[in-house]
Order: structure tokens, then C-alpha cells, then sequence
């Protein structure tokens, strides 16, 4: 279970488990890590588009 | 002359900070990279550095601007290659590259440039390379008082991330 700090009402909540796993990797991997993160959201992006552009702008209801 | 693709490549901005260490340019990132470096789980999309202005590091900078197809961030269409007249200037630079977006800052909030920021800086060793960081105690007293959206949702991670670094210096 992650620990979640922060004022339950504020939007934004930290999650200090994250903050750990994260310090305990050198700069190079936290860079990488940070590069892998971009290219999947690029990759999401682009897949969405693509669908987008497809199906003419219509979308499923959520 | 560089070409543009239609289908920008996908960042790699290890890449970038490492071709700026190879060129033997003088500069400290700052940033949402500074803090990733420094061990803050945010996501950050590009490279900011504030370089040093002295006519050798310039031409340094310049000549690697080149050597990785920049070319300035607008918002119409138009490529516009940065000069060594840009990163003269008192102003902020920002460019596209091969490996992702660079922002070629000569000053960040409160006016403070290289020479103002080196000495709140932490070197970390990135590959062979001693690379100046901006270090996060510094990144939040600049960005306390942003109004940028951006800033205000990072600060809790950078503080609770500052907690967490000094809780691990103080118990070892």
C-alpha cells in the first residue's frame, strides 16, 4: 500500500513510495527512466490520434 | 542543411545532456530535469540549462546547436536556425533538436544566471561526465512563488522528495 502525504482535501497527493523507489536509482537510470516515460506517452499520443483520425473524430462514450 | 521530419523522433534527452558534456559546454540544468536528476518522480518533456556567456562557451554551444539539427521552437512554421547573436543575448532561448525540445536559458527567475547559480549547484556524475545541477533546495525556493500550474502541482513532490533525502543523510 502507498503512502499518500498531503492534505486529503488538496488535489495534489504525494506519493512517498514512488519518491523512494525513485532515489534509489542512480541520475542515469532516473534520466532513462524519464526518457521510457516520454516515449510512451508519445506513443499513446500518436496511437490516439491515429485512431482519432480514423474513426472521423468520433469517439466512444466513456 | 538539417532535414525536418514530418514525424518528430522521439526524445532522448540522456542523449542530449550527454552531447552537451561531450562538447565540453559550460551549463547547469535547471528545471523539471534538474529535479528528475535529483530524484523527483515528475515527468518532464525537455532540457533546460542556463549556460555560461563567455565568448568560448558560446561558440561551443553554438557549434553543437548545429551538430544536432536545432532550430528555433515557433509557433508558426517557419525554421529558423538559432545564431551565436542568441546565445549572446540576455534572453531565452528555445529550440528543437534531434533528440528533443532545449531550452537555452541565460537567466531564471530572479534574474540569477550562471554565475549566480553555480554556487547553488550540485555536481552528479552522469556516464564519465561531472554534470552541475541546480539542486532542488534552490528549485523551491525559486519556484515557491510561481503561478505557473505546472510549478504549483510539482512543488509538493519536490519538497516531500527534499524530506525524504535529508531523513536518508541524517539517518546514515
Amino acid at each position: 500500500m502507498h503512502e499518500l502525504m498531503g492534505d486529503p482535501n488538496q488535489r495534489i497527493r504525494v506519493d512517498r513510495e514512488l519518491i523512494r523507489l525513485f532515489l534509489a536509482m542512480s541520475p542515469e537510470q532516473r534520466l532513462a527512466t524519464n526518457d521510457n516515460a516520454i516515449r510512451a506517452i508519445e506513443e499513446l499520443r500518436n496511437a490516439f490520434k491515429k485512431r482519432k483520425s480514423a474513426s472521423g473524430g468520433s469517439q466512444r462514450p466513456a | 542543411m538539417p532535414s525536418r521530419s514530418e514525424s518528430p523522433q522521439a526524445a532522448d534527452l540522456s542523449a542530449l545532456l550527454e552531447g552537451l558534456c561531450e562538447a565540453r559546454i559550460e551549463f547547469i540544468v535547471v528545471g523539471g530535469l534538474a529535479a528528475v536528476i535529483q530524484g523527483a518522480p515528475v515527468t518532464t518533456f525537455d532540457l533546460d540549462i542556463v549556460h555560461r556567456q563567455t565568448d568560448e562557451n558560446i561558440q561551443k554551444l553554438f557549434k553543437f546547436l548545429k551538430s544536432i539539427d536545432s532550430y528555433l521552437r515557433r509557433p508558426d512554421d517557419r525554421i529558423i536556425e538559432p545564431t551565436a547573436e542568441d546565445l549572446k543575448a540576455k534572453g531565452h532561448l528555445l529550440v528543437k533538436t534531434k533528440y528533443g525540445p532545449l531550452d537555452v536559458l541565460a537567466f531564471i527567475e530572479k534574474g540569477h544566471g550562471f554565475e549566480e547559480l553555480i554556487a547553488n549547484s550540485t555536481e552528479i556524475d552522469f556516464h564519465s561526465y561531472k554534470v552541475s545541477v541546480l539542486n532542488l533546495e534552490t528549485i523551491l525556493e525559486l519556484k515557491r512563488d510561481s503561478k505557473d500550474p505546472r510549478d504549483r502541482q510539482r512543488l509538493p513532490i519536490y519538497e516531500e522528495t527534499l524530506k525524504l533525502i535529508r531523513d536518508k543523510s541524517g539517518s546514515q
